[in-house]
Order: C-alpha cells, then sequence, then structure tokens
C-alpha cells in the first residue's frame, strides 16, 4: 500500500473528474469511491484482531490479506450496493469498486524486493505482475503529487460549478 | 415488505462469501505478502537441474531482486498518521453527505449536506475576526 490518504486522493481524482462528464455523480458518490480506496487496506484489522485468533476460535484457516483482492472489492462493492436505496444501487456499486480497483492497481507499482506485484487478482487469478515498482509505501512524493492534483481538481470543478449557475437575474421593473 | 426480506438475505449470503474468501485465502496460503520462494534444500547459488515455475511458499528462502523494504520510525509514523487523516476525512464526508432512512432501512444521499465546510471556515473566521481582541482596542 502507499499511505491510505494517497489511495483515497486517487479515487477522489478520478471520481471527480468523472463527475464533469456524468451529472449524476455527486459529491456524495465521490465519497462512495473514497471509501472503496479504504477498502483493501482493511487487511490491517490483522493488527486488532490477529487471524490466528481467529483461526483458533473457529478451527478454520482464516486470513484478513484476503480484503487486498479483486475477489473482495466485488463482494464489498455488492455488499455496500445492497445497503443503498434502489436508485442508487448501480452508481454505488460502480464508483465503490471504482474506488477498490484504483487502490490495487496503484499498488501494483509499488516497490517490492522481489520484483513481482501481490496476487491483487485473487481468486480469479492468482497472477503476479513483474513489475520493478518506482515508490515505497512510505515515501512522500507520491502524496504530495496526488495532493497538488487533487487540489487542482477541485478547484476546476468549483469553476464548472460556477460557470454553469445561472447569472444574476435582472433586477425587477 | 418482501423486498426488504429478500435485501436481507442477499446480505447475508455476501457476508457469508466474503467470510468464505478469508477461508479461502487462509487455506490456500495464498496471502499476497507471501514471496516466490526458493525450496528449502536450495538456493540461488546451487545449479538450477530442473526447469519450472517458481514454487510459492510460505517465506523460508525468499528471492530477493532489490534491497529490502525498511522504513524509519518516523516513515512509519508519517505513514500511519496521514492514513487516519484519510480515515476521518472519509467518515466525516460520510456522516455529512449521507443519511440512514429507517423506513427503507438503506442509506441514501443527503438532500443538502449537514456542513458546508468551505461556508462554515468562513464563519468561523469572521467571528474569530469581530471577537479579536485588537479589534476592540482599535475601536476603542
Amino acid at each position: 500500500m502507499a499511505d491510505l490518504l494517497t489511495h483515497v486522493l486517487v479515487a477522489y481524482i478520478f471520481a471527480t473528474a468523472l463527475s464533469w462528464y456524468v451529472d449524476s455523480i455527486t459529491p456524495a458518490l465521490v465519497t462512495v469511491a473514497m471509501a472503496g480506496a479504504i477498502l483493501p487496506d482493511l487487511n490491517r484489522l490483522e493488527f486488532v484482531l490477529p487471524a490466528t485468533a481467529v483461526e483458533s476460535t473457529l478451527s478454520l484457516p482464516f486470513s484478513w490479506s484476503a480484503f487486498h483482492t479483486l475477489g473482495a472489492a466485488v463482494v464489498v462493492s455488492l455488499l455496500v450496493a445492497a445497503l443503498v436505496t434502489p436508485e442508487y444501487r448501480l452508481p454505488v456499486l460502480g464508483l465503490f469498486f471504482l474506488g477498490a480497483l484504483s487502490h490495487l492497481f496503484t499498488d501494483v507499482f509499488m516497490y517490492n524486493p522481489t520484483g513481482l506485484s501481490g496476487s491483487y487478482l485473487w481468486p480469479f487469478s492468482s497472477h503476479r505482475f513483474a513489475v520493478d515498482g518506482f515508490y515505497r509505501s512510505y515515501d512522500r512524493w507520491p502524496l504530495l503529487l496526488t495532493a497538488l492534483v487533487a487540489t487542482a481538481v477541485w478547484r476546476e470543478t468549483r469553476r464548472r460549478a460556477a460557470a454553469s449557475r445561472p447569472g444574476p437575474s435582472s433586477p425587477p421593473r | 415488505m418482501l423486498a426488504t426480506a429478500a435485501r436481507v438475505l442477499v446480505v447475508l449470503a455476501l457476508l457469508a462469501g466474503l467470510f468464505g474468501l478469508f477461508v479461502l485465502d487462509g487455506a490456500n496460503h495464498s496471502s499476497i505478502h507471501s514471496s516466490p520462494t526458493f525450496p528449502a534444500d536450495s538456493s540461488p547459488d546451487s545449479p538450477i537441474v530442473s526447469a519450472g515455475p517458481l514454487e510459492v511458499t510460505p517465506p523460508d528462502h525468499t528471492l530477493l531482486r532489490g534491497p529490502p523494504i525498511d522504513p524509519g520510525y518516523w516513515d512509519l509514523v508519517f505513514m500511519y498518521a496521514v492514513s487516519v487523516v484519510a480515515l476521518c476525512w472519509t467518515l466525516a464526508r460520510g456522516v455529512n453527505r449521507w443519511r440512514f432512512d429507517r423506513q427503507a432501512l438503506a442509506f441514501e444521499p443527503r438532500e443538502h449536506p449537514r456542513v458546508r465546510p468551505l461556508a462554515w471556515i468562513r464563519t468561523l473566521l469572521s467571528r474569530s475576526t469581530r471577537s479579536h481582541p485588537r479589534a476592540t482596542w482599535r475601536r476603542d
């Protein structure tokens, strides 16, 4: 993972830029994409409730790392879509999945000493991408870069909103 | 009513599916953090006796192509601090933009956000300017 703020900003950038072309993508739905970007890092639940504790309690094999896969992105996107009112199910499904996918996609390019990415496509495929990687999870520059782009996207969104508002109405006679 | 019952069933089925993924991942040892390795009785220096796919097992002899990841104390502080900021930001946006409809038993976007952050900041700033002691002193 890059730091979580970078992932959330990437999802914000994608979803907000999409909202320029798709009117139905409101700021509420941009938030859904940001939440989707958090999903893969829920594997950090390992720090709160270790998988070994779950295994010993349930007598079943268990691993939180499944959160960081395409399979979990699909299942949780469907789950989140089922929790909203019917007219928002499809956009919530799409944007939550977009957020989770943006996280997995950016993690493919993270530096790994093995030269291979994680098997993020699991359980559909165990393929690992051979990528040298050009950032580490604790590097500062990805956050600076995404923060700059996100600021530019935010300003452009405000400019577009101001431009689309009707001008001052003529005073009543 | 029937639609709500069906939706509850779907949610339960999806939760079961998610739990199944955790169990399957645990069973297959297909943890994304595990690395391709040499078998325990070989090493990178030993001659290759058979050509085939590298075995992926829990890391005993991890194949490394580059230096290991070794974050310092402040690197970890930075990483987790900004991650907490991301969680708080997203949560605040969610609460501000979404509401739970008790009748429909579902979440839906608010018609108007509870707080408009920029307007709220402007109000705070204007209040603090009005109540600033120096401003009072100037008037006196």
